[in-house]
């Protein structure tokens, strides 16, 4: 009879390490196999359960005692007690996740169908009214005249160069504007008159003179 | 096409081509009235504005009845010179007072050439001769063929319309002396 060693020794020495390793494998990949089928079976079962119970008049039933006793207020005031609205949106805030959702919903055509169907509703038209017939937009007039600050801002849009500029232009186009009107009569004077003149003293015509 | 097809047989002829006469367009008796009015006003303007405020620094000191005869009479000599200089400097440089640019028109020697100082200076006197017996002597623009008054022949100056192009509107009428020639 041999030592084990020289019984292990031999079995490296013909790769029965090799198959002992791919018997191993085989044997995992199948447990798995069954371990899967069985986990969905068991999961697709749980389903039909939870299905199954919703849908019965048991939870209609539990659902209704629940809602009408006083658990959700309680459930209410832990929300506000503990803060958890603020704990929830905190990360959410921070991490920037609420303004993606916020970009992300404002480039939605559904906005800005929703915003167009708003805005053409006869109920926009009517508050549009109400806000102008109203007594707010006639403070809100009255307190801008009376405020400093206004009447400072309209100092300097007048002070500035772009509309100096632009008031200066336009008193050079009507200076050039009323000029030239005075140009082409006195232009039609100067035939007129000489033609008189001429007719007057019964002389020709300047030549070249209609 | 006819001017090129003329090109080319005068080209072949050896004939000269052809001498194209353009004339200036004058100025008339109203657009001339207008502009001197403008100037008129403005070398009033100038003139009362510097007139009071001399008055004004004048009626600091105090002044006798003669000095004060004497000063008018100074005044009434420099707005002489005042005047004369606007014509002169305006007429002898660019050819155009602001009223004459106004107006679009140039005073130009006969030629087309600018007006020298001393012609300019002429033709001030002459604007004087004009006026004294009742603006008569503007009457010859009416009746001229290039539009002359009296000024205009003293020295022999000419007043043509100047649109803003930089030429003097050009109208293809013969002249007369040149036609002649």
């Amino acid at each position: 009879m041999s030592p084990p060693s020289r019984v292990v020794g031999s079995a490296w020495e013909d790769g029965a390490e090799e198959r002992a390793l791919l018997g191993t494998s085989h044997i995992s990949r199948l447990g798995a196999s069954i371990g899967g089928a069985v986990v969905g079976r068991a999961g697709r079962g749980t389903l039909a359960v939870i299905d199954a119970v919703v849908e019965s008049q048991f939870a209609a039933e539990a659902s209704e005692r629940i809602m009408s006793s006083g658990l959700i207020d309680r459930v209410g005031k832990d929300i506000a007690r503990f803060d958890v609205i603020g704990r929830i949106a905190e990360p959410l805030v921070s991490s920037g996740e609420i303004d993606r959702l916020v970009d992300r919903a404002l480039e939605s055509p559904a906005v800005d169908r929703l915003a167009g169907r708003i805005l053409e509703s006869p109920a926009a038209e009517r508050l549009v009214v109400r806000v102008i017939e109203g007594p707010l937009l006639d403070k809100t007039v009255q307190r801008l005249l009376e405020s400093e600050d206004l009447w400072l801002m309209v100092d300097v849009i007048a002070q500035s160069p772009a509309v100096t500029e632009a008031i200066g232009r336009q008193s050079i186009g009507f200076a050039d504007q009323v000029a030239g009107a005075v140009r082409a009569r006195s232009v039609s004077a100067d035939d007129r008159l000489e033609f008189a003149a001429r007719r007057l003293l019964r002389r020709p015509k300047r030549d070249g003179k209609p | 096409m006819t001017q090129t097809w003329e090109r080319v047989a005068r080209r072949v002829h050896g004939s000269p081509p052809p001498v194209v006469i353009t004339v200036p367009e004058y100025a008339g008796l109203v657009t001339r009235a207008i502009a001197g009015a403008v100037d008129a006003a403005l070398v009033n303007a100038i003139a009362a504005i510097v007139a009071a405020a001399t008055a004004l620094v004048i009626s600091v000191f105090p002044v006798s009845h003669q000095i004060h005869t004497v000063l008018v009479a100074i005044g009434g000599v420099a707005f002489f010179i005042w005047v004369v200089a606007y014509f002169t400097t305006f007429w002898s440089t660019t050819g155009q007072t602001p009223g004459n640019r106004l107006m679009e028109i140039r005073v130009t020697r006969d030629d087309g050439g600018p007006l020298k100082p001393r012609w300019a200076l002429l033709r001030v006197i002459g604007v004087g001769l004009a006026v004294i017996p009742l603006f008569a002597g503007f009457l010859p623009i009416l009746f001229t063929e290039r539009r002359r008054g009296l000024q205009d022949w003293l020295a022999d100056t000419v007043v043509v319309r100047v649109p803003r192009d930089p030429q003097p509107s050009m109208r293809a009428v013969p002249r007369p002396e040149l036609l002649e020639q």
